[in-house]
């Protein structure tokens, strides 16, 4: 299995550091918004390399830098108790360039595959989109 | 499998091809071979009759397969061809059910999602990198069940797409 986080060898743990009330940014594109209803689908919150959702948190950056040189897209918030009640963790992982950067990570109980997207749908319908689409 | 598609034109001959619905009927023809051995995902489908739905989804798929690698921001690889293979096939599949257009998606990692709603309940269908796919039924917005669609199960699809409109009582 690939890892979508290079450099991550072991599974990242929650981080209590990172408050439930805090928004967790995603980057999102058009296609994963819902034309019936304007929410966002589960395809929002998967990620079938290593299952780990990239974020970032909203206390350690702005909605500019998140999309700063990503046009075309716009930006979903989560607030980080939505994967926690799903036995999501959320794990700090910053990198040199992005103190900002975390990762929402599975159970392993749901490692199999096919067990992920029920939990990617039930985030995906409690985000809120914060910036739209570019049209 | 380049192209999935082909086009049925006039016969080059002089002879007519008495099996020509007309000469500019289109076809998709998918020998599922390359990707599964099983007859059951040999379908043809008439362009001419196709429903709306069904070639803009093919389109939408099509438009896809052309998104490069980091598309999400987040690094994603490009759709996989066997991704892009295998949802043309479900699409083949459920052309002919009486469900209603899905919305198609890609999905970080190199998949695609089809996602339907009807009434109080919705059906996705995702396709994974490697080709399988996996379902999730949704009852009243909060009650879900998902699981694998095994690759020899074709019934298994249609039986997704009876039940999406399957409305109780």
């Amino acid at each position: 299995m690939a890892d979508a986080a290079p450099g991550l060898t072991t599974r990242p743990v929650d981080d209590p550091a990172i408050p439930d009330a805090e928004a967790l940014l995603r980057r999102i594109v058009r296609e994963w918004i819902d034309p019936n209803d304007g929410t966002l689908i589960a395809s929002a919150f998967l990620d079938r390399r290593s299952g780990y959702v990239s974020v970032n948190r909203s206390s350690l950056t702005t909605r500019e830098a998140v999309l700063a040189n990503t046009a075309h897209m716009g930006l979903a918030a989560l607030e980080a108790r939505i994967p926690r009640r799903l036995d999501h963790a959320v794990a700090s992982d910053p990198s040199p360039d992005d103190a900002s950067h975390a990762l929402i990570v599975p159970p392993a109980s749901l490692d199999t595959m096919n067990k992920r997207k029920a939990a990617a749908r039930i985030m995906a319908k409690s985000a809120q989109i914060t910036e739209p689409i570019p049209s | 499998m380049k192209n999935p598609f082909v086009r049925r034109g006039p016969p080059h001959s002089s002879a007519p091809d008495p099996n020509a619905i007309s000469a500019n009927a289109f076809y998709s023809i998918q020998p599922l071979g390359a990707l599964q051995p099983q007859a059951q995902w040999l379908a043809i489908t008439p362009y001419a009759t196709a429903s709306e739905w069904f070639m803009d989804s093919i389109h939408t798929v099509s438009r896809l397969g052309h998104l490069e690698d980091g598309w999400d921001s987040y690094g994603s690889p490009a759709l996989t061809h066997m991704a892009k293979a295998r949802a043309l096939q479900v699409l083949i599949c459920l052309e002919r059910q009486p469900v209603p257009g899905p919305h198609v998606a890609p999905v970080p990692g190199g998949g695609i999602s089809m996602d339907w709603s009807s009434g109080s309940r919705a059906l996705e269908l995702e396709v994974l990198p490697d080709g399988s796919v996996e379902f999730l039924r949704v009852y009243d917005s909060d009650r879900m069940e998902e699981g694998l669609i095994p690759p020899d199960r074709l019934d298994y699809l249609r039986e997704q797409a009876a039940w999406l409109t399957q409305h109780p009582a």
